[in-house]
């Protein structure tokens, strides 16, 4: 009973505390609590995963990646063309892109997130998106790992450092992108020039102090295993 | 007459009502309105009475891409500008031929490849984040005088937005500036580091004092996809605009040439050539159509090899085709074009929804100075409207007569510094009913403001008088 009156003054002071708190929290996020996403806003985190699970559990799909090398590269709001969008509200949909290595083939699924369903499977030959972060890893140890290419890349480091390459991982960084043989076709292109239909990373190298490695190699991820050592560029640049 | 008393009830009631008021409120502004939610959309309303409206969405290509970007001019009308804004394609020959990128198509501008932005990056202005990571910086920027007569000056704001894409060792600052006169400058901002050096001196500078390391020249050639729907995507019309000397070089004629069919036209600085876009049913005061014209820049112009046949022109203009996204590497599944110049494929522009192309190129003889960092170099042109309105928007904002929008003042000390100050007040007052125990007044003084737009912190000082 004596602790009645100390709740009646507690009970009003700890909902002011409670409410300024709540209001606290509302203005600083209100996006979190209240916004839906819609029209070109990009997809969720959740989405992005409902979208990869239905995509991949679909029985097309299945058929088409089972027992082949494949990567989802890409999972992406669906680029509604201006026929859906002059309509001005559409469903949320996304675009899941798997590369398999053996066919070359490109798996283009849409899905439909808001009926959780998949709308459509298509196979695209000679289509690239930009290179994964495993994918630039993978092309950077292939070439490592390669006789020829790591040899003209222990070989330059040691030329513009005047050390040994002996802890890549510490010395080095390492990015890339596609290439296509397409971009230079007025140069000897050797094995590379199946690049474009086949999936190739041209990695840009430099030393972890920033300094330059005169190397563009090519990995042929498709096949997995080094296109061009130093890439095509003057002669007395090559190893 | 009693004296008011304070009580815990009339307290609690007035911050339920705080509660409501401020819950109201946010719940308002996170609404999605247009397109896109909050979160993703920009609206930004610049002190001299100028709005801008658009909503940012991060792809993994293009970087950041602008969707329904519309204006309103002070006192004015909101339209439509462009269905959509991107880069499309940044394109680095190297002069050596060692190496021809295709960032957008074959890097990716967006991705992890779009840093995240600390608070240093984007002094005084606002980041805004996608899945909690800071990737596009906007800032409300004096752009100095909009105009200056007689007595009467106007300084000009604009919304700057820009995001950073790290591709390899280069940092691309793609900025787009919106001004509160209407002007539209994309522009790509190149720094970080060089990427490529050579030995041979034929097609480089020299960066050490031995002359045996030669940062390689090369070509920055950026095209931008502009989806121009000038007030919707209807009658849309593109002309060129150029003019033709006399004989004897003293006088100039206007020439105006309608596009009638897809085209990809030369950048002509001896002809004073530009282009614009003009909805054909929508007229100014004036009975003038409304448009926005491209003013190109062209102190660099990039001829390629014929397998390079984009780099024949700087403008295109296309019929709308969804898969034709990139100015080269462009996917051809589903027999699209793999290029500009296959876009322009002869369809008649008549009545099409319209979407214009335009590339500058920057050739970059490298100096020591890049070394080690690269200062930004900047390459950028215009668009702007041209007959938008019947006279100028801006001219009732001069410094004739400062209202609760004035621009800043700039106040002369005795030192030769300067120093703007931006002057803003602003008074709402809430009256709530608290029920039977009485009447709760709430005055809310705004304690600091920034003009731009809803979402932005805006706190009250809640002062609550209760009486019984």
């Amino acid at each position: 009973m004596k602790l009645w009156p100390l709740l009646r003054r507690l009970i009003p002071v700890g909902s002011v505390g409670l409410i300024l708190l709540i209001t606290t929290l509302v203005w600083a996020s209100p996006e979190r609590l209240f916004t839906s996403l819609t029209g070109y806003d990009p997809l969720s985190l959740e989405e992005q995963q409902t979208a990869y699970t239905l995509a991949l559990a679909h029985d097309q799909v299945q058929s088409l990646i089972r027992g082949q090398r494949t990567a989802v590269l890409l999972v992406e709001r669906h680029d509604e063309p201006k026929s859906v969008t002059q309509f001005g509200s559409w469903a949320r949909r996304a675009d899941v892109y798997v590369y398999n290595y053996n066919q070359d083939q490109l798996l283009h699924v849409l899905v439909d997130l808001s009926a959780r369903t998949v709308s459509a499977v298509e196979t695209l030959q000679e289509v690239q998106l930009p290179l994964t972060e495993a994918e630039v890893a993978a092309a950077y140890q292939r070439v490592l790992a390669d006789p020829v290419a790591g040899g003209a890349l222990r070989r330059q480091f040691q030329a513009v450092t005047g050390a040994a390459l002996d802890q890549p991982e510490q010395q080095l960084k390492y990015r890339a992108l596609i290439f296509r043989a397409s971009a230079m076709p007025d140069v000897p292109l050797g094995a590379a020039a199946e690049c474009g239909r086949r999936r190739c990373a041209q990695l840009l190298i430099a030393t972890q102090g920033d300094v330059l490695i005169d190397l563009l190699p090519i990995v042929d991820l498709s096949a997995d295993r080094v296109a061009s050592a130093s890439g095509f560029f003057s002669p007395e640049a090559q190893p | 007459m009693k004296r008011p008393r304070f009580t815990w009830a009339g307290l609690a009631v007035v911050a339920a009502a705080w509660l409501l008021l401020v819950v109201g409120a946010r719940w308002t502004a996170a609404q999605s309105s247009g397109n896109c939610s909050a979160t993703y959309k920009v609206d930004m309303t610049l002190p001299t009475g100028a709005r801008w409206t658009m909503c940012w969405e991060p792809r993994l290509n293009e970087g950041i891409v602008l969707h329904d970007v519309t204006f309103t001019p002070p006192g004015g009308t909101a339209r439509l500008v462009l269905a959509q804004a991107s880069m499309a394609q940044i394109h680095v020959p190297y002069d050596d031929n060692g190496a021809r990128f295709h960032d957008v198509s074959d890097y990716g501008l967006g991705g992890d490849r779009l840093l995240d932005l600390a608070p240093a990056d984007c002094p005084s202005g606002t980041l805004l984040a996608d899945q909690g990571k800071d990737m596009l910086c906007r800032t409300t920027v004096n752009r100095g005088y909009a105009y200056k007569h007689a007595s009467t000056q106007l300084q000009g704001y604009a919304l700057n937005l820009f995001s950073v894409s790290k591709i390899g060792e280069y940092n691309y600052i793609v900025e787009w500036t919106f001004s509160d006169d209407g002007a539209i400058e994309p522009a790509v901002r190149a720094t970080g580091q060089l990427q490529r050096t050579g030995a041979n001196p034929d097609y480089g500078w020299p960066l050490d004092s031995l002359n045996s390391r030669f940062g390689i020249a090369h070509t920055h050639n950026y095209y931008w996809r502009l989806d121009f729907d000038v007030d919707g995507s209807a009658n849309d019309v593109v002309e060129e605009i150029d003019f033709t000397p006399s004989p004897t070089r003293n006088s100039w004629t206007l020439n105006v040439n309608e596009l009638g069919t897809e085209a990809g036209r030369q950048v002509d600085a001896t002809a004073f050539r530009f282009w614009r876009i003009k909805d054909s049913s929508v007229e100014n005061a004036d009975g003038h159509p409304i448009s926005y014209e491209l003013l190109p820049e062209s102190s660099n112009v990039f001829r390629g090899p014929a397998y390079e046949p984009f780099t024949q022109n700087e403008f295109y203009v296309t019929v709308y085709n969804a898969c034709e996204q990139w100015a080269s590497h462009n996917p051809t599944s589903g027999g699209c074009g793999e290029n500009l110049a296959s876009f322009v494929n002869g369809q008649s522009l008549s009545g099409a929804d319209l979407v214009l192309w335009y590339g500058v190129a920057f050739h970059h003889l490298p100096i020591e100075e890049d070394e080690i960092y690269m200062n930004a170099h900047r390459t950028a042109f215009t668009l702007r409207p041209r007959d938008w309105t019947a006279d100028n928007p801006l001219a009732n904002a001069g410094s004739g007569g400062p209202t609760a929008t004035s621009p800043p003042t700039l106040t002369r000390t005795a030192t030769p510094t300067a120093t703007a100050t931006r002057t803003s007040t602003a008074t709402a007052t809430a009256t709530l009913t608290a029920g039977p125990a009485g009447t709760a007044t709430a005055t809310l003084t705004p304690t600091a403001t920034q003009a731009t737009g809803s979402n932005d912190v805006f706190f009250f000082v809640l002062l609550p008088v209760v009486r019984r």
